[in-house]
């Protein structure tokens, strides 16, 4: 019961996401100066089953704003990662930022709960054992 | 349903429609690089397409009456419209990583870009240790 | 109702016109693509305001198929830009 109320509400949020989003296209067309900012960056996945990593993928996507240009596959140390393009976004912390709190109304839908582990204990220890 | 009703709500739908494809069109022009160009497509398809899915629906209504069928077909148009360009653009932006199309050199930070073969990529964190071409 | 579907025919017309000037122009292959891509779906919008135009009685039935094979175009396309490699 509560996934299907999660569901809804996830529903409406990539909705009203994908308004905001060609709003943002639209308008920055008819501003003079730097049209965008493009950067790529690097979202370690809180995701585990191939269902929720699909449809994170397709939900980061359709969001006018951002795009995933590759995925790797996760192994037995390292959570599955994500590669986002993303267009307007000021810096590479607020495009995380803005990707975990998609994460979690995406897995407040398929657990039926919001994930209790926070978003950034997990890039910091995905930073720690990623460095050489 | 009468005429000026379906006909004001079919030009809302439909212009709004159009003048979002034309937007990314003209967005196209205004980036570098083809990852930026898909990624200013996805309005085109998100928001445009239903539109004009809705504009259809809209005249099918006041044309020939409600029914569930055209109801569903619509519904399912637009669900298809939204999770198939989704999928590929995907696959597209895959594609064109894959292949080595260029990427535009502004891109910061570009988690994604490897130093190319042959060259000495010389850490900074650990400068005793330089990892020997890749 | 034949002014506000001729105002968007025009409209799809100019989006298709400008994404012709832009594959012309375009350097890369996978631009190409993705503008053949913005092509497609305004031919599509453009047939379904046609059928408006002309009072058709299959406009959702087209509208509906074609939306569901517009990955075949996109699909064929990212495969030519990696020579045939998944």
């Amino acid at each position: 019961m509560m996934r299907f109320v999660h569901g809804i509400a996830y529903l409406a949020y990539i909705g009203w996401a994908i308004v905001t989003g060609s709003a943002t296209i639209v308008t920055r067309l008819f501003r003079p100066g730097q049209y965008a900012q493009p950067m790529i960056v690097e979202v370690p996945l809180r995701c585990v089953t191939d269902l929720e990593v699909t449809m994170f993928a397709s939900s980061i996507t359709i969001t006018p704003g951002t795009l995933v240009t590759a995925i790797a596959a996760g192994t037995s140390t390292q959570p599955p990662v994500l590669f986002v393009h993303a267009l307007f976004e000021d810096s590479e912390e607020s495009a995380l930022e803005g990707l975990y709190d998609m994460e979690s109304r995406l897995l407040a839908m398929t657990r039926g709960r919001a994930p209790t582990t926070a978003a950034s204990t997990v890039t910091e220890v995905e930073h720690e054992e990623g460095s050489p | 349903m009468n005429d000026a009703v379906a006909t004001t709500l079919v030009g809302i739908l439909g212009i709004t429609g159009s003048l979002l494809m034309l937007f990314s069109a003209i967005a196209m022009f205004r980036v570098r690089d083809a990852l930026s160009r898909i990624n200013v497509f996805s309005p085109a398809t998100g928001l445009g397409m239903p539109l004009i899915v809705a504009a259809a629906y809209v005249y099918d209504l006041h044309s020939e009456g409600f029914s569930w069928g055209s109801l569903l077909m619509a519904l399912i148009a637009v669900l298809c419209l939204i999770i198939v360009s989704s999928v590929a653009s995907n696959t597209l932006s895959r594609a064109s990583v894959l292949s080595g199309q260029p990427v535009y050199r502004k891109t910061a930070p570009n988690r994604l870009a490897r130093p190319p073969a042959g060259i000495v990529d010389d850490d900074p964190d650990y400068p005793d240790h330089p990892r020997a071409g890749a | 109702m034949t002014i506000v579907v001729s105002i968007c025919i025009i409209i799809l017309a100019a989006a298709v016109i400008v994404g012709l000037v832009r594959v012309l122009t375009a350097k890369d292959l996978g631009s190409r693509a993705i503008v053949s891509d913005l092509m497609y779906f305004s031919a599509i919008g453009m047939l379904t305001m046609f059928g408006i135009l002309v009072s058709s009685s299959i406009i959702l039935d087209a509208i509906f198929l074609s939306s569901m094979v517009g990955i075949l175009a996109t699909i064929a396309l990212s495969r030519i830009l990696t020579r045939g490699l998944r």
